[in-house]
């Protein structure tokens, strides 16, 4: 999920971490040789959040935004985290601590990239001042949102990395920032699984605060590390990104709850055609996963089972159908974005063996070789139920649907004898489903324009026609026409008797 | 857990004298556009109140059935005296074929039976509803023989004619009477009518109200297990609209309608105009794209009380079918009209195995995207949906970046075909067994125990001579013919590094000549190879095993796993059996070159080059297990009485006697070449 970070750049921030009174400490100084500030504090805190970032969640896109009495994105939406970094060494300081504006800020920046269904992260570094006047936390708190309208309409995960000592010294009461922060949670409509406060332990230097947003990096971006196995011997230490999420939903009858485990086990292949895109619960990118940085250059000399597997699939279009928990599957299958790049993709299927109608049971399949040979692919399953659309069912709740069933009799009618078994099949279906609507007037209203069709037949038709009309008319007005098992049978004469 | 109320359904109709008038004259007969002669056109025919609710009702189940393959069941019940039950829960009774089947039987309502009389036949027909509703479902029995928890919840649609609000309470009043009864009935079992939702639709062909004081469709809670609401409608075409409007409401189904089909006139065939086809899904489809409908264009569907939402046909493009689409949902469709020229076209299009994509419009920015997908699978139609939104995953990093990613020579190859050899499909064994899965994943165990992933680590699979053995292994039984095959495979290999033939080097171009040091070591690498490749393969079958056992003879180690089985008493039967074969196969030593089918020809030439090596090459060969001079003796003549005796099955029928050591000595005069050329050295 997207990560925004919300640094606070009140004036404020600018203060120094050390007092100058605390004569016992060494004195740290920032990265750039000055005394060190709260802000070069938050400055260093998320520059190691973004590293922890870059290593565990290689797809996160991250955006800074700084916020006072207005708020500025400093770096937009992005995966180059160093871009990041170097925007954090020229911070600088504002005006007043105006909460809202951030927040406000913040809904408009992920509302505009990515819409209201992707779930984001907002991680807000403060020294928790509470401000003053409206946008203030303090107005957001006691009072309304002076403009921000609530609850966020996306779904969130909120953070608060607050850069301020916790000591019985500090005019500041960092309890009670903290319930401030909770109040704000709860009118932004965030439950307590979603939020979480943190704060620095001891005084403050860059190791409490690098250790602080450990924390919050632990909270939120944390490695999934598994193994994808082929067979037993080809097994490959994997990376998925995003991490994938275990599964619970409340189904008509009962609730699905699955736990991932850690091993993606390749049962089968299919191509990707037969597969023909079945909904999935998740998706992801498989990495091979890599021990860092250090051994980057060796690491790629050394063959990796996700390469070969990755090649093996995609020069025939294939994918790989894995188990990833109990009756819990997916599929493995290369993927690119554009022509150039290519990745290995894990699609996860929601639990359950029956989700793909058109593929079965899938602990049902077994090695195509044992099949005996064919040609044709034996996917897609054929459904053997036929839908309506394919069955040609009697609709007549419109006029033109009757009118179009009368007339394709008619049309039959005048091509007789040739067309003698059309004709009754036609005529029986109508039949049919007028004795089973309990329609009898319709037997008598075809009744009527059967002898009225003998009297418009061209001269140049065969003599058939007119005695099957008649013959038709006859039949429709006797009593047996009620029983839905009667067929009307064609009356056998001289023109048609080598046709039925 | 909800238990949806959908997923039982009862139908009641009325079969009283009200049903029976005729309510919507219908033109049957339409003036002939070509053709002889005008003339007027036969007066309209009447459909009666019965026939609009058969209907509307079929409809309703139509669309039902064609969106939902289980676990949506309906039932009819008709109020005559005695009431009748149409159908079960039983999934073969979930069609409208037996459906109309059963109304057929039923016959229609005659006008001569008046009011009242009817009553008591009515409160039969809630009495016989309620009742089967107690009936389990085939999915109920399934849940309480798995002994987990069933609510029982379900809705009764009674279409019929009321009179005054009386009435209607009297109805209401009968059927939860009648609940209360069943359910103090049937205390201890387990099918109590937990829920049952009471739909009421008052229909008459004049659409008066007569004295009614109900709200429309609210829902009027009675007691905790009734709840009930009430729908006016005229008889008529209205009854089906009113049908539909509650078969969405009741199954949460959205209509989309399909806009800017190109479509080809039958009268001009080289112009194409433009149609809409208005298709039903579960609304579902939508809302995992958006949340909700409030961004999606939705117009009111003509004269039907439920909104349509417009998605515009995009012209399908090249094989956007055969491509995996990220799709998070994929639901069954029906067309609203289904016999209609503009829908059967549709959906004969999809049938034919071509999809095509749907694009969106969102209201509030106005920004296009393809949403979703309507393509067929095995015989149905679905709509898939797509993302749309922006995701993390856009652009990701090739694979190529990461770890192995430099590696250019993996053997791509051949893994493609390993996968086409463990491809998947439906299982057809036996019902009872439970694993086909894992027996396609012990196959491909099987498969990938010994795969080398680059061309450079292998030297075994580069080599041309190999590819038979390879093939024959990889099948699921060998045959005499493929034992013999891969025998002979052996037997190349060994007389290749006899005479010292260049092996193909890690990038396939042959090793240079000369480098002797190189080359045996590139051999015993081979050797080692094809070991593990044969003992990754030898649990498959005997025929896999004696394949890895001539190997294991031929590099003189121990059969391990065989000499466990077989035990000493074995191993000396064996011995017996062999010995008067010994003297022969010594002179027959150089049997194994004779043998290869490639060094026959050129076994002179072979032997005078491959000679050199040869004494360096014995030692090391015999050595390794640090047996006596006379145990090696014994082994080595045992082993190749062992192969011959297998080698030529018509020996063995004939046995060891005069004609067996004749063959030898024919042998032995063509090899003779072979065992003085060694043993001279």
């Amino acid at each position: 999920m997207p990560t925004v970070v919300l640094l606070d750049s009140s004036l404020s921030m600018a203060r120094l971490a050390i007092p100058k009174s605390d004569p016992n400490r060494p004195i740290e100084l920032s990265s750039t040789g000055e005394e060190l500030e709260l802000r070069h504090l938050a400055a260093h805190g998320i520059s190691h959040l973004v590293e922890q970032i870059e290593t565990n969640c290689k797809l996160e896109q991250v955006a800074l935004l700084q916020y006072s009495s207005h708020c500025e994105l400093t770096s937009p939406f992005s995966r180059d985290m160093d871009m990041l970094r170097s925007k954090l060494l020229s911070l600088s300081c504002q005006d007043k601590s105006s909460l809202e504006v951030g927040i406000k800020g913040f809904v408009g920046v992920v509302q505009e990239e990515w819409g209201l269904g992707i779930p984001v992260t907002l991680i807000i570094v403060t020294d928790g001042g509470l401000g003053y006047g409206p946008y203030s936390l303090y107005n957001i708190i006691h009072a309304n949102p002076t403009e921000l309208r609530l609850p966020i309409p996306f779904p969130v995960n909120v953070s608060v990395a607050c850069i301020n000592p916790d000591s019985e010294e500090n005019p500041e009461n960092l309890e009670k920032i903290q319930d401030s922060y909770k109040t704000l949670f709860y009118k932004l409509g965030l439950t307590e699984k979603q939020t979480s406060f943190h704060k620095i332990e001891g005084p403050l230097s860059l190791e409490a605060t690098e250790n602080m947003f450990a924390e919050i990096s632990s909270l939120h971006y944390n490695q999934w590390v598994g193994d994808l196995v082929v067979g037993d011997q080809m097994t490959s230490k994997i990376q998925v990104c995003p991490p994938p999420k275990s599964f619970s939903r409340a189904l008509d009858f009962s609730v699905v709850t699955r736990e991932l485990s850690k091993v993606v086990s390749v049962k089968g292949f299919m191509s990707q055609a037969d597969l023909s895109s079945p909904p999935v619960f998740s998706r992801h990118l498989i990495l091979p996963h890599s021990l860092g940085k250090e051994n980057k250059d060796e690491d790629s000399k050394v063959p990796n089972v996700c390469l070969f597997l990755h090649g093996g699939l995609k020069v025939e279009n294939m994918c790989a159908l894995v188990e990833i928990g109990e009756d819990w599957y997916g599929f493995v299958y290369p993927w690119s974005d554009n022509k150039k790049k290519s990745a290995l993709m894990l699609s996860i299927l929601e639990p359950g063996t029956q989700n793909v109608p058109w593929i079965g049971c899938l602990n049902r399949l077994g090695p195509a070789t044992d099949l005996n040979e064919t040609i044709n692919s034996p996917f897609p399953i054929k459904s053997d139920r036929k839908p309506s659309y394919s069955s040609s069912p009697v609709v007549w709740i419109k006029q033109t649907g009757i009118q179009s069933d009368i007339q394709k009799v008619l049309r039959h009618a005048r091509k007789l004898p040739e067309k003698t078994p059309q004709f009754y099949k036609e005529l029986n279906r109508l039949k049919r489903a007028a004795v089973c609507l309990g329609f009898y007037e319709l037997l008598e209203g075809v009744a009527q324009i059967c002898e009225r069709e003998c009297n418009l037949l061209p001269p140049n038709v065969s003599p058939d026609c007119a005695i099957q009309l008649t013959h038709v008319a006859k039949i429709l007005r006797s009593g047996d026409c009620y029983d839905v098992n009667h067929t009307i049978l064609p009356r056998v004469t001289n023109f048609n008797a080598g046709n039925i | 857990m909800s238990f949806p109320a959908s997923h039982k359904t009862v139908i009641v109709l009325d079969h009283g004298a009200h049903f029976a008038q005729p309510c919507h004259p219908v033109e049957v007969d339409v003036q002939r556009a070509r053709g002889p002669g005008a003339y007027i056109p036969l007066a309209p025919v009447s459909k009666s109140v019965w026939t609009c609710v058969v209907e509307a009702t079929l409809e309703y189940c139509r669309i039902v059935w064609d969106l939902f393959p289980v676990e949506k069941c309906i039932r009819f019940v008709v109020r005559k005296n005695p009431p009748e039950i149409l159908n079960g829960w039983k999934n073969e009774h979930q069609n409208t074929a037996s459906i109309m089947t059963a109304l057929a039987g039923v016959g229609r309502p005659t006008p001569d039976r008046k009011y009242g009389a009817a009553d008591s036949a009515a409160d039969g027909g809630i009495d016989l509803a309620l009742e089967s509703l107690c009936e389990p479902t085939e999915k109920q029995v399934e849940l309480l023989e798995a002994g987990k928890e069933v609510i029982n919840r379900g809705r009764m649609i009674i279409i019929t004619t009321i009179i005054d609000d009386f009435h209607r309470k009297k109805l209401i009043r009968t059927a939860q009477d009648k609940i209360l009864k069943i359910n103090q009935e049937t205390e201890d079992n387990d099918m109590k009518l937990d829920h049952v939702e009471l739909v009421i639709i008052h229909t008459t062909p004049t659409g008066m109200e007569y004295r009614i004081h109900a709200e429309q469709d609210m829902a009027e809670v009675i007691s905790p297990t009734l709840t009930t609401l009430f729908y006016t409608v005229t008889a008529g075409p209205a009854v089906s609209m009113k049908l539909l409007y509650l078969c969405l409401k009741h199954y949460d189904l959205a209509s989309t309608t399909v806009t800017g089909i190109p479509m080809k006139e039958e009268q001009n065939a080289s112009s194409s105009a433009n149609y809409d086809v208005e298709l039903f899904h579960q609304a579902e489809s939508h809302k995992r794209l958006l949340g909700d409908f409030q961004d999606m264009v939705l117009a009111t569907s003509e004269g039907n009380e439920y909104q349509t939402c417009k998605l515009k046909w995009c012209t399908p493009r090249g094989s956007s079918a055969s491509e995996l689409h990220h799709c998070s949902a994929a639901f069954r469709i029906t067309p609203t009209e289904v016999n209609s020229r503009q829908s059967s076209c549709l959906t004969n299009f999809l049938l034919s195995g071509r999809s095509v994509m749907l694009e969106m419009q969102r209201r509030s920015s106005g920004v296009k995207t393809i949403s979703h997908m309507l393509t067929s699978h095995g015989g149905e139609i679905f709509i898939h949906t797509l993302s749309s939104s922006r995701s993390l995953l856009e652009d990701p990093p090739s694979i190529s970046e990461g770890p192995g990613g430099r590696v250019t020579d993996y053997r791509i190859r051949e893994l493609s075909d390993l996968i086409k050899c463990n491809l998947l499909a439906p299982f057809f064994g036996d019902p009872t067994d439970k694993t086909p899965l894992d027996k396609a994943q012990s196959r491909l165990t099987r498969f990938t125990r010994f795969l080398p992933s680059t061309i450079s680590s292998t030297t075994l699979f580069n080599l041309p001579v190999f590819e038979p053995l390879h093939a024959a292994m990889l099948k699921e039984n060998l045959t005499d013919e493929d034992l013999t095959e891969c025998r002979k495979v052996i037997f190349a290999i060994m007389s290749m590094e006899q005479k010292g033939e260049p092996l193909p080097g890690p990038l396939g171009q042959p090793v240079p000549v000369g480098k002797k040091s190189k080359r045996e070591e590139q051999y015993r690498g081979l050797w080692n190879e094809l070991e593990m490749f044969a003992t990754a393969h030898s649990e498959q079958s005997p025929g896999h095993q004696a394949v890895l056992e001539c190997l294991l003879e031929v590099r003189q180690k121990p059969i391990l796993k065989k000499d466990e089985k077989v035990g000493l008493d074995a191993a000396l039967r064996e011995l017996d059996k062999l010995s008067p074969m010994n003297d022969s196969l010594d002179k027959a030593d150089g049997r194994k070159r004779s043998q290869s089918p490639h060094s026959t020809a050129s076994g002179h030439a072979g032997s005078v080059t491959g000679g050199s090596c040869g004494p360096n090459k014995k030692v090391k060969l015999v050595n390794p297990q640090g047996h006596t001079l006379l145990q090696l003796y014994t082994a080595r003549k045992l082993r190749e009485a062992k192969l011959m005796h297998k080698e030529f099955a018509a020996r063995q029928i004939v046995g060891s006697e005069m004609k067996a050591v004749k063959l030898y000595l024919k042998l032995e005069k063509e090899g003779s070449v072979g065992p003085a050329n060694n043993g001279g050295q």
